[in-house]
């Protein structure tokens, strides 16, 4: 089963989705038989030589930890040091016209520039409390897991003493 | 008659939202209201389609205007449209999870989650709040709006029976069993997930077989070097990136592909999907989001990403020709539901709902 795909993968995928691993609506094809023929050819390969396990096993490998995406604290708070940072420089300037395209950008660039004097010193001051402020929910998530841990510990204990 | 006007970001050539934009307006032209379409960027090759967003003031004097929203992402005209007078139909083209790109793309996850902040503070705005699938519909429900309803999305079709670049076809209809899979070049789009089933498929089934990967991959460079390495790496040597291509050019990607995969985590309605029912591409998809619905009972759905039972499966699509045909045609009667009559009638009762009070 866990050819291509690592184990710890396949039990969290198979525990969440029943079942075959493709899924055909139409009343019309059995898909019963579908899945025979699929198996019974992979099954065909495996016998052959050629059929190389550790160049099917890179197949398993989260290119893009996606699935290491989740609604946790710690996710979020990876976002969140995106999001509170404010970038000085803004957006890119660009032009979709074709020759007045490049005065409009020295144009902006200029207009920017002439901004940014009044602007950047409460951006900066604005990124400075947006980095306190993650780092205080980072070190309050960080004592939280502590505390968890604790709990759980003294939960542990609590029921050895009271099985005694 | 009232007058109905489009507002969105950008009007994008190539793009899924901008080519319902310019759909719309000619179906609320034939229904009868006036309409234009606004964007704050309009491509050079769109200028025919849209006006500027400065020149909506001209515009927005008429008491009778029913404004349309196209909302996909964050976009700083959200406040602009705030003080439009007359009644609003945001049209919701669904956000993509910020945390799908937190790892790989940072800057794309803040705008993302700029884009979710920004759409709660204005669920007070619109008459109605549109989706473009169900699952859509059930999110601006989540997020707090009150009247939703469907729009389908739907192609314009006669377009698409134009005659494909002929020189891709004459150069890869050679015998070889051709992939496909049309998107971004986003990390959530699961590319390494359809380059990992044609490796199996080239490796064990059939070397004589092509990838074609067609998409933009502007702004995620590193993403892409990253699918390069990977290819690399497990030795395939068909895989094709060809970038953002014109009409003609994806009409012949179409005509030459035997099977079409879609390996995405994430999407609100899929348009690529409605383009292969029409053109005929047997379709395997992973069955995510609203995926399933844009399906219906067509195609193959991915429930668990089997790599190696993908590639079978896909096998079978090429040589059992029975199989095929049967799909084929289900998907054709599928997209039969996405058609310009069911898109008039839903709209025509937004629009007649919007312009009365609640």
């Amino acid at each position: 089963m866990a050819d291509l795909v690592p184990a710890t993968a396949v039990d969290a995928a198979e525990a969440s989705v029943g079942g075959e691993s493709l899924e055909i609506r139409d009343a019309a094809i059995n898909i019963e038989e579908v899945m025979t023929r699929i198996r019974g050819s992979i099954e065909e390969k495996k016998k052959s030589r050629a059929y190389r396990q550790d160049a099917l096993l890179a197949q398993g490998i989260d290119l893009l930890q996606l699935s290491e995406s989740s609604k946790s604290i710690a996710d979020h708070l990876t976002l969140l040091k995106y999001a509170a940072r404010i970038d000085l420089e803004g957006e890119q300037i660009t032009s979709h016209r074709p020759f007045m395209g490049f005065a409009i950008k020295c144009a902006k660039r200029l207009t920017r520039l002439w901004i940014r004097k009044y602007t950047d010193s409460i951006f900066t001051k604005q990124n400075h409390f947006n980095a306190e402020m993650i780092s205080v929910l980072s070190e309050l998530n960080h004592r939280l897991e502590e505390l968890k841990a604790e709990s759980a510990r003294l939960r542990e204990l609590l029921e050895t003493f009271s099985r005694r | 008659m009232a007058v109905v006007h489009q507002i969105l970001p950008n009007l994008e050539y190539g793009d899924a939202i901008s080519n319902y934009a310019i759909l719309l307006r000619r179906v609320l032209r034939t229904m009868g209201y006036g309409s234009q379409v606004f964007a704050r960027f309009v491509h050079p090759r769109m200028h025919r389609y849209a006006k500027p967003l400065k020149a909506i003031r001209r515009y927005a004097e008429r008491d009778d205007t029913i404004w349309i929203y196209h909302y996909s992402i964050g976009s700083e005209i959200t406040r602009m449209v705030r003080d439009l007078a007359g009644p609003l139909i945001l049209i919701y083209h669904n956000i993509t999870p910020p945390l799908l790109t937190v790892h790989t793309d940072g800057h794309m996850a803040s705008r993302f989650y700029a884009g979710w902040e920004d759409l709660k503070t204005i669920t007070d705005l619109p008459r109605f709040a549109v989706g473009s699938s169900e699952y859509n519909r059930s999110q601006l429900l989540q997020i707090g709006f009150r009247n939703t309803e469907i729009l389908p999305i739907i192609l314009n079709y006669p377009v698409f029976d134009r005659a494909p670049k002929r020189s891709i076809v004459n150069q890869y209809r050679d015998g070889m069993v051709n992939f496909l899979t049309v998107s971004r070049i986003y990390p959530h789009k699961k590319i390494d997930d359809v380059i990992k089933v044609f490796h199996y498929y080239h490796e064990y089934i059939n070397p004589r077989s092509r990838l074609f990967v067609v998409g933009d991959a502007k702004g995620m460079e590193d993403y892409q070097a990253q699918l390069f390495q990977f290819c690399q790496n497990l030795n395939i040597p068909n895989v094709y990136f060809t970038g953002k291509v014109r009409f003609r050019d994806l009409l012949a990607y179409y005509r030459i592909a035997d099977i079409y995969l879609c390996m995405s985590e994430h999407e609100g309605f899929c348009v690529p999907l409605l383009e292969c029912m029409y053109l005929g591409v047997p379709i395997i998809t992973h069955k995510c989001t609203a995926i399933g619905e844009t399906m219906g009972d067509a195609g193959i759905l991915v429930r668990r990403k089997r790599f190696d039972e993908i590639a079978e499966m896909a096998h079978l699509l090429v040589t059992d020709e029975d199989l095929r045909t049967r799909v084929i045609n289900k998907q054709k009667d599928r997209v039969l539901v996405f058609q310009e009559d069911y898109l008039v009638t839903q709209l025509n009762r937004i629009l007649v709902n919007s312009q009365s009070s609640f």
